[in-house]
């Protein structure tokens, strides 16, 4: 079935493809006003060619000319979906190098996005980077000044924040926005993201603790693909669709699912320049390698505000967001008698940038860049860490350091493998 | 499974009993957990792993200092008593988590091995006590093959100055690979000394990206040194980088640098960069500047815009308003009228982002001789725009304003409720 979906989608491009070949020989005049002559598109360089990858190639306003995967079989099927002229390559260093390619798309396991998009950026290169937006708090630090120092346009892939309904809550984020704003629910404010406010965990991505070694398939580049992240020997369940189960890679199902669920929460409470000062865990011990399930993960900002992951489900009556004047639940009911009318009068939220090739273009911040995607990615990141740990942190917003535990703090920029390195 | 749990719940740090266990009797257990480990394929050490990581992770919370030194102690001990060299990759990792100064010495006898020089390099750069490094240069003099990239990258890392003559001697070596590990580990030592074979290096790259790094290893080298004192040198370092490249963003990078050590002139270097040719280039000095900006300094960007027009004028106005000065008021509302499209349309997104109440008269009179693109600017700032009166100023506006503005106006309307009296 999946053989034939794809056959499709390939079909299918190669179709347009070939449609938009045949336009490139007609004057750009008698296309009209505004049309965009290929020539004048931005390019892409898309790394990592997986699922994830491939979805990168249809985004719109810019052209692929250059793919990069470890894997030879990804990367042949990936080619196949393209046209014939697309370049491909094996080593990310080599594409960021090519001086036709304007934003380079990063569609790798989370370990790499830190590597990749800092050398991207110091390479001239703006950035697409697919969440989590780091592995680490630290990376996340040095993706932000790389990004600042060479002058570079960042956007990270998630878009609740601006556009989409935002999955179960079955509302667009800016009338949430607005709601918080206008102070009609009070303050401080608690968010819960579980089952029952919309948001489904995806404990599906657990890892496996016995698995046996297997040979590597010839495809694959393995040192490669393991890249800065600890060798470990080789089994299918470490790589390709299920990577998200292992430490050393991803998070499970936080790594995929949090930044979608957390980014527009921090926006809509107004945190994007800061983190929570402190993230308690109720979760069983985690397994040094494979990532396990949790209970409740629970962060406080310094004013009060929580927000509170329920990876259970248990609490049927929670609000999404709940504060001391009144409740907002799915589908943007509420406690509050007339919410829409009385909402009415108040403004809008500002406006964001939130045209990708525009940015670029204008060279300005995007809506969800490496400032605000860094600080939703700490939540995350602050939450591996605790269970790891598998005790509860404090957490100094300001200076992005836990108060009071070395331990917790040497895992927020351990020491990659050689010859990979992130200064 | 009695012991197994008894273990776990002292590294958990529930109360129990364990916690009152003689030290060497609790270092016997991990001991004999750890000797129960079985190599790779021969079994399941699932549960041994829950424990052992369990109490390494546990015994890192503050006020567990001498269990710590307990679970360092008895690692070093277990990793020549288990089995293979996967397993004594995982204690190694446990040591990287727990281990202390004392467990450099058995540590570093896996400098040598081919599969664990990294794991135990690692724990050795975590550990960065003047023994680890000591260690790890001892180990570089005889390491072959890719322990040498390994020890050389860990040196640069924990920026240890001794092994400077080493990697120095390494940075001529024929093999790229080494001679780029050996440029960045020396930059990131940061001695004064390495100026001249950094900068060598960097000009054959002619001061632009390539795959020996040459650039960006002299880029971090000016990073390190601007973390020195005196800053003389960095902001040499800096203002070559920036007179011999030509790449944009190697000259913001640059920028930023030069910027960071003369701070002091800082607004002077800036402003010079923002009437720079080169787009990318601009952009780049004008996101600098919105992050040095303060409200001493907002005043001297404000005549810096009325001594510019066009791009940079329009620059100087999206910074103000972005970093909310409101110095550059009056410049803003005059700027509504400007005949450059780019400084017009900057002026009303500075409104916007300034949320200035006040200047909603003049985004409406702007409005009447506006373009498509203004006048959709100028209905979104009114959409945002906090205000009680804003709706009544629109409401009588509306007459006077051309058909085009007026379907705008209308939007506005519409969301904005029109019994808007509330005072927020």
């Amino acid at each position: 079935m999946e053989q034939k979906k794809n056959h499709s989608r390939r079909t299918f491009i190669r179709n347009t493809a070939g449609a938009v070949a045949a336009f490139t020989i007609v004057p750009r005049h008698v296309l009209g006003r505004g049309y965009l002559a290929p020539s004048d598109q931005l390019t892409k360089a898309v790394i990592g060619t997986g699922e994830m990858g491939r979805n990168h190639f249809a985004y719109g306003g810019t052209r692929v000319v250059a793919i990069c995967d470890v894997d030879r079989g990804h990367l042949q099927q990936a080619k196949e979906m393209l046209d014939s002229g697309v370049k491909t390559f094996d080593d990310y260093r080599e594409v960021i190098q090519l001086p036709e390619v304007d934003i380079v798309h990063i569609a790798t396991p989370p370990h790499w996005h830190g590597l990749i998009a800092a050398h991207a950026a110091a390479a001239g290169k703006d950035i697409w980077c697919e969440k989590p937006m780091t592995r680490t708090i630290g990376e996340g630090k040095r993706v932000i000044e790389a990004i600042q120092q060479y002058g570079r346009i960042f956007r990270l892939n998630t878009w609740f924040r601006f556009e989409d309904n935002f999955y179960g809550l079955n509302t667009p984020v800016k009338p949430v926005k607005k709601l918080v704003n206008s102070g009609l629910l009070g303050w401080p404010l608690k968010v819960t993201v579980g089952k029952t406010t919309g948001f489904d965990w995806k404990f599906n991505w657990t890892g496996k603790t016995n698995l046996p070694v297997m040979p590597v398939p010839a495809d694959l580049n393995y040192d490669r693909w393991l890249g800065p992240a600890p060798y470990k020997p080789y089994h299918p369940h470490r790589v390709h669709q299920t990577f998200r189960g292992y430490w050393d890679y991803d998070g499970g199902g936080l790594g995929d699912m949090g930044q979608h669920y957390l980014d527009p929460v921090q926006y809509i409470l107004g945190k994007d320049n800061t983190s929570p000062v402190s993230v308690e865990i109720d979760a069983p011990q985690q397994h040094p390698d494979a990532v396990g399930t949790w209970r409740r993960i629970t962060y406080t900002y310094e004013d009060g505000c929580q927000i509170i992951l329920d990876g259970e489900g248990t609490d049927e009556k929670a609000a999404y967001i709940e504060g001391p004047l009144g409740k907002l639940y799915p589908g943007f009911k509420s406690d509050i008698p007339d919410l829409e009318k009385k909402l009415a009068i108040y403004p809008e939220p500002l406006p964001q940038l939130t045209d990708f090739t525009a940015a670029v273009r204008q060279r300005k911040q995007f809506a969800l860049n490496e400032m605000n995607g860094h600080r939703s990615c700490t939540l995350v990141n602050m939450a591996k860490i605790a269970l790891q740990l598998g005790r509860s942190l404090q957490f100094d917003p300001v200076k992005q350091v836990f108060i009071y535990d070395d331990g917790a703090n040497e895992l927020i920029d351990p020491p990659m493998r050689a010859p990979w390195n992130l200064y | 499974m009695k012991k197994i749990l008894l273990i776990i719940l002292t590294c958990t740090g529930l109360p129990a009993k364990a916690q009152t266990l003689p030290v060497t009797g609790l270092e016997a257990k991990i001991l004999a957990l750890a000797a129960k480990l079985r190599p790779v394929g021969q079994g399941d050490n699932t549960s041994l792993q829950y424990t052992l990581s369990g109490y390494a992770y546990g015994v890192t919370d503050a006020n567990k200092e001498e269990m710590r030194k307990t679970a360092s102690r008895a690692f070093c001990k277990a990793l020549p008593i288990v089995k293979g060299p996967e397993n004594k990759a995982f204690i190694i990792s446990l040591l990287q988590i727990c281990g202390d100064s004392k467990a450099v010495p058995a540590l570093k006898l896996y400098l040598s091995s081919k599969r664990l020089c990294d794991p135990a390099t690692r724990a050795l750069v975590q550990i960065n006590s003047p023994g680890a490094k000591v260690a790890l240069l001892a180990a570089l003099k005889k390491a072959t093959g890719n322990n040498r990239i390994t020890l050389i990258a860990a040196l640069g890392e924990m920026h240890y100055l001794g092994a400077l003559d080493e990697i120095t001697a390494l940075t001529a070596s024929n093999d790229p690979l080494i001679k780029r590990t050996a440029l960045l580990a020396l930059a990131n030592i940061g001695d004064e000394d390495s100026e001249p074979i950094l900068a060598a290096a960097a000009e054959k790259s002619q001061f632009n990206t390539d795959s020996t790094q040459a650039t960006a290893a002299y880029i971090l080298y000016t990073k390190r040194l601007a973390l020195n004192w005196p800053i003389g040198p960095a902001a040499a370092a800096s203002e070559k980088l920036l007179k011999k490249s030509h790449s944009p963003y190697i000259r913001s990078a640059a920028l930023e640098l030069l910027v960071q050590t003369r701070s002091a002139e800082a607004i002077f270097i800036l402003m010079k960069a923002v009437d720079d040719t080169v787009p990318q280039y601009r952009a780049a000095a004008f996101q600098l500047a919105g992050r040095n900006i303060t409200g001493d300094n907002a005043e001297q960007w404000v005549r810096k815009a009325e001594l510019s027009e066009g791009a940079v004028k329009a620059g100087v106005i999206t910074m103000l308003g972005v970093s909310k000065q409101t110095a550059g008021a009056r410049l803003i509302k005059n700027s509504l009228s400007d005949k450059d499209p780019r400084v017009k349309l900057a002026a009303i997104n500075a409104v916007g982002a300034l949320g200035n109440v006040e200047m909603v008269p003049a985004l409406l009179y702007t409005m009447k001789t506006a373009d498509t693109v203004s006048v959709n600017a100028i209905r979104d700032v009114l959409l945002s725009i906090r205000g009680v009166d804003v709706v009544d100023r629109i409401t009588a506006s509306m007459p006077f304003q051309p058909p085009l503005a007026q379907a705008a106006l209308k939007e506005v309307l519409a969301i904005r409720n029109p019994t808007e009296q509330t005072i927020r």
